[in-house]
């Protein structure tokens, strides 16, 4: 991102000329308290909102200069999680799971061994043909983590995934993440758990009215502030 | 099936339903009352009246020569098929259908003559009136013109008449879906999320929907256009008395009328999705 900003016509400033870099494989937080920008700045990172202002590439391509159907392409090589899980209701686990999949005309039989498998990884094998309705938070979550992943997504982005579960469910769900990160996904969680951050020695994006403030022991992500206090 | 009905989602069968049932009566009226206005319009087409007053003097069990003239000229003449006269009984009908009851029963009657044209050979009507009025004088021929007028004229009001109703009723259908599926889309904008996010092309989450709008509308526009026949039926029972034509003549127009309904119905979930997807992303 290189000095993007994002006005909604109610609230003009909700991002401001934000700069900031990813490397592939790398793994680090956004925070910052309600409203300060965290989930619009996911939003642009997957493509869900165009930024009023300044450039994001993603994948090393100016997403401006992308039709909608390379866009959509993009899009396939992200993983979301959102704290509301957003499973289809009327659909089973399995069948939410493989949505993706499904999406991108993939039914063989090894794709279905595939969502098999990951279920199994994320705990959910047994819960296969039950309702999102029937599953408990933190399942629901494994659930929409399972999702995001099945299509080997080259960056996963997770909204407040621990916002509607419980702190020991929120660690194991976390230790997904990592585990997925040393596969080479690159990883950016936006949270606002301190506690949490605590726990993990990652670099961290702190976002304060839409400014990126501060930015925690710079491992893998480089932030850049070009009009901010960092 | 990504998506499945849900509250508003829920009504789009069911008020497409009972638009159908109107699309389909309206249609199917005015299919009727064409159809009915095209026979007459056959009937005075093929038929000729001929009136020739009554010789005077004459008593009624009396053969008038002038209606004898007339028929051996019309007998005679090229381009004719079956002639009947009138019974006295059926002229008066016809005539106090025409002048009303007030006709006395001593006033002379004419004689009317009821001439079938042949469906092939070429007649002129003038030529003839002429030919009859020598033969017997002051006779009068009637080729319909007037009816025939009248009644293209009534066909092509009912057909204005028939397409304005539709026309009506699909505004009304594309409006009223429009809101529903309008509403459909926002309460299901989180599965729509969740496809975009998942890598879901325009195209592929279009088909999604309008996929789902389809079974929707196709349930609901069969079953009204069902309702629609049924009503009708009993309106109009001729149609099981003569299924073989009016069936055939009922199909295509109820055919037309799902189409359309479905057309409008699925163009609005397009314009709707589309809408969605290139505001909010």
């Amino acid at each position: 991102m290189d000095q993007v900003s994002v006005d909604y016509p109610s609230r003009p400033g909700i991002i401001r000329n934000v700069s900031l870099h990813l490397p592939a494989g790398s793994f680090c937080f956004v925070t910052g308290p309600s409203g300060a920008g965290k989930t619009t700045l996911l939003k642009l990172m997957f493509l869900g909102l165009r930024p009023t202002a300044g450039t994001l590439q993603v994948f090393g391509r100016d997403v401006a200069s992308l039709s909608r159907d390379q866009r959509a392409y993009v899009r396939s090589r992200l993983g979301v999680v959102f704290q509301d899980f957003r499973l289809i209701e009327h659909m089973s686990i399995y069948d939410n799971v493989a949505l993706p999949l499904r999406l991108a005309g993939k039914d063989s039989q090894g794709d279905r061994d595939y969502v098999r498998e990951l279920l199994d990884w994320v705990g959910l094998g047994d819960h296969a043909q039950a309702k999102p309705e029937e599953l408990s938070g933190g399942q629901k979550q494994r659930a929409a983590i399972a999702r995001a992943v099945i299509n080997r997504p080259a960056v996963l982005l997770a909204d407040e995934p621990t916002g509607n579960v419980d702190d020991g469910i929120g660690l194991k769900l976390l230790r997904l993440f990592e585990e997925l990160n040393k596969l080479g996904t690159t990883v950016v969680v936006a949270t606002h758990s301190e506690s949490l951050l605590q726990r993990f020695e990652y670099p961290t994006l702190r976002l304060k009215q839409g400014q990126l403030v501060d930015r925690a022991p710079a491992a893998g992500a480089v932030a850049e502030q070009e009009r901010g206090a960092l | 099936m990504v998506f499945r009905g849900q509250s508003a989602a829920l009504m789009l069968p069911v008020i497409l339903g009972l638009m159908a049932v109107l699309a389909t009566f309206f249609a199917l009226q005015t299919t009727q009352k064409v159809f009915e206005l095209q026979e007459s319009i056959g009937l005075a087409n093929s038929e000729l009246t001929v009136f020739v007053p009554s010789t005077p003097g004459l008593t009624p069990s009396d053969t008038d020569p002038a209606v004898k003239r007339a028929l051996d000229l019309l007998h005679n003449s090229a381009g004719l098929g079956r002639i009947e006269v009138l019974s006295r009984e059926a002229t008066r009908a016809l005539i106090e259908g025409t002048l009303g009851s007030a006709i006395q029963p001593h006033v002379p009657l004419p004689s009317i003559l009821s001439v079938k044209r042949a469906r092939r050979g070429d007649l002129d009507v003038a030529a003839l009136g002429v030919a009859l009025d020598r033969a017997a004088p002051g006779s009068l021929l009637d080729d319909n013109a007037a009816l025939r007028t009248n009644l293209q004229a009534a066909r092509a009001a009912e057909m204005a008449k028939g397409a304005a109703l539709l026309v009506t009723v699909l505004i009304v259908v594309s409006i009223t879906a429009a809101l529903v599926i309008g509403q459909s889309v926002e309460m299901q904008g989180e599965v729509i999320d969740v496809l975009y996010v998942a890598g879901a092309s325009d195209r592929v989450i279009l088909s999604q929907f309008v996929g789902f709008t389809l079974r929707s509308a196709l349930l609901g526009v069969a079953v009204g256009a069902l309702g629609g026949w049924t009503l009708q039926l009993a309106y109009w029972p001729r149609v099981l008395s003569e299924p073989n034509t009016l069936l055939p003549l009922q199909a295509p127009v109820m055919l037309v009328v799902i189409l359309l309904l479905v057309l409008a119905s699925v163009g609005s979930a397009r314009w709707n999705v589309l809408r969605k997807l290139k505001r909010t992303f």
